[in-house]
């Protein structure tokens, strides 16, 4: 009898025997090399969809680090104005570009041409976070002070955590032809005015995203040498493409082109890991129903398969505790729950 | 506007500054006019308010038969006047600040965490809420000029507030400090700046603090200080009471702002 690789393979790796169960049973987390108790520092950036490890942290009682918290003042209006949603006010970040570029910013290493949009109604709106403030800054004076003060909560953040968890949510972008620097979303959207001779469509390669991944980890290491990054794709489709192709394509190398960057900057970046909620969200075992009617938007069910899996490979909790909406809820109103994360990209199809 | 005969109407919930318009400063009467209070019209509006019947018509029509002045006479609104105090006249556990964007120049409080312009004011404007909503109803509901009186500028004096705080403030917080001068000034300001905006948008006209009242900081000066940390005293209401007088006579209530 010949005698090959696959007789002693695990269970996991046999799609027979891994696959075949109901799909909130399905695990791919195989081995996870990050731990955190309910002392670790973590701190949460990306795509809309990294909005949710945070809650789901802070609600099972871990510590999502918040270093740019809203004043008691106004905690009612907290999520209007950009709080409680990340660490710091930064709003989301969707390419690993942008993430470099906040880190740049922070610490003044880089400071952007473009670096004020003026909304219609004199408002002064922020082209890296065009979504913190409601109707814009209305002062000069405020938008510096409020820009000084998040740049320190954004250095705290990088310095303080022992876990960045970064959600890689796309590719395309659009940047600035001069100095490169890269917004959330294309100028002219949520603010600006797009200019074609001035604004540049990108859509990053995988070696492109690596190395930005991997200019990222080099720079947090100078400031924070023990902090690990856990990395992830947001499973969320565009909602929109610039590229010529089909927005279902531009999804799929979008998405393919992340998975493979962050398969590279895990395997060569030290402390740098991957956690599978691209797949626990669009594998075929869930059957396309932990997205909701618009075929887009994740359900509450399916962010609770992730952060159960999570909390059980990530941290000692003995159960995870999802937050559950009203129990009177619709299934609807479950896919709502998700679609209320604010979402910069959204703001294309409107 | 009304005739040096007619009787001007105070009416609001303020306090030392109010209550001089109405009973010190209107006794004896002013000169060429007939001063008259009506001291429960305020807390009968507040109550209906209260009570969320504000739809039935006979609750409204009490108010109504309340507010029967000389059918010329402007209606002169003490309301409100404390929110910004109770919002900041302690020291928050978080000290903040804020950038007003129409006193963009004003100093920065040391070491206090910058609070959004937009979303503090939607605090305050909600700290507010009766106050406004009052002025709103009266507005509806009189047949006559209202004008609107703002309130009197911060103390500055430190050591004065210490001495001389309502014992609300202190019972609610013991141990608390006098909030920075420069944040007291800005909610003042931001104050002034809600009840304006909510005058202009009912149409009726707002008079600021009287001029000259205030030191080169924009606080009240040591002379119109009142009994206590928040309120004007005498000398100040007989400033708003010139302010009055002048409205009263036919003049422009815009021309009395500073």
């Amino acid at each position: 009898m010949n005698r090959h690789p696959y007789e002693d393979i695990p269970p996991h790796a046999r799609w027979r025997l891994a696959m075949s169960g109901p799909r909130e049973e399905v695990d791919p987390v195989v081995s996870f090399g990050v731990r955190i108790d309910r002392g670790t520092k973590v701190v949460t950036a990306g795509s809309c969809f990294a909005q949710h490890i945070a809650r789901h942290l802070r609600e099972n009682g871990y510590t999502a680090l918040t270093t740019e918290a809203a004043h008691p003042l106004i905690s009612s209006q907290a999520a209007d104005f950009g709080y409680a949603l990340y660490a710091a006010r930064y709003g989301n970040i969707y390419t690993a570009r942008q993430l470099v570029q906040l880190f740049n910013r922070a610490y003044g290493s880089f400071t952007p041409l473009e670096d004020v949009w003026h909304d219609d109604r004199g408002g002064l709106i922020d082209p890296f976070r065009p979504q913190v403030q409601p109707g814009g800054f209305p002062s000069t004076g405020e938008y510096r002070a409020d820009r000084e003060q998040h740049f320190a909560a954004v250095r705290r953040a990088f310095e303080e955590s022992d876990v960045i968890v970064f959600t890689l949510g796309l590719t395309e972008a659009w940047s600035h032809a001069v100095d490169g620097a890269v917004f959330p979303v294309c100028p002219g959207v949520a603010g600006g005015v797009f200019d074609p001779t001035v604004h540049r469509f990108l859509n990053f390669t995988a070696d492109e995203v690596a190395g930005d991944l991997r200019t990222f980890a080099m720079r947090l290491r100078a400031v924070n040498a023990r902090c690990k990054i856990v990395l992830t794709v947001s499973p969320v489709p565009l909602v929109a493409t610039a590229s010529d192709s089909h927005v279902l394509v531009a999804t799929t190398l979008s998405k393919s082109i992340l998975r493979v960057a962050v398969e590279r900057a895990a395997q060569e970046i030290e402390n740098v890991h991957y956690f599978p909620s691209y797949e626990i969200i669009t594998g075929s075992h869930a059957g396309g129903q932990y997205f909701a009617s618009d075929r887009r938007s994740v359900t509450e069910e399916g962010v609770r398969h992730v952060m159960r899996l999570f909390f059980a490979h990530a941290t000692d909790a003995q159960d995870f505790s999802p937050t559950v909406p009203a129990q009177t809820a619709s299934s609807l109103d479950l896919a709502e729950e998700v679609v209320r994360a604010h979402c910069d990209e959204e703001l294309l199809d409107r | 506007m009304a005739s040096a005969r007619a009787t001007p109407a105070a009416l609001g919930d303020r306090g030392a500054a109010a209550v001089r318009v109405w009973h010190d400063a209107f006794q004896p009467p002013l000169v060429g006019t007939e001063a008259r209070l009506n001291p429960s019209l305020a807390q009968s509006i507040i109550d209906i308010l209260e009570r969320g019947i504000l739809t039935s018509p006979g609750c409204v029509s009490t108010v109504k038969r309340a507010l029967i002045f000389d059918a010329t006479t402007p209606v002169f609104s003490c309301i409100g006047g404390s929110a910004h105090n109770i919002l900041g006249l302690l020291e928050n556990e978080r000290p903040f600040d804020v950038v007003l964007p129409y006193d963009d120049d004003l100093p920065r409080v040391p070491g206090a965490e910058i609070v959004p312009f937009a979303a503090l004011q939607n605090t305050l404007t909600s700290y507010m809420a009766r106050s406004l909503n009052l002025l709103d109803l009266v507005t509806r509901l009189v047949d006559k000029p209202v004008v609107h009186l703002d309130a009197p500028p911060p103390v500055g004096d430190e050591a004065f507030i210490l001495k001389n705080l309502e014992p609300a403030f202190m019972e609610r917080s013991p141990n608390a400090r006098i909030a920075h001068p420069v944040l007291r000034l800005k909610l003042y300001r931001m104050h002034s700046h809600i009840m304006r905006t909510r005058c202009a948008d009912l149409g009726i006209d707002f008079i600021a603090s009287p001029p000259d009242v205030t030191n080169e900081g924009g606080f009240l000066r040591a002379e119109f200080f009142g009994e206590n940390a928040t309120h004007a005293n005498a000398a100040y209401g007989s400033l708003v009471l010139e302010q009055i007088k002048h409205v009263m006579v036919g003049g422009d209530a815009r021309e009395s702002t500073t």
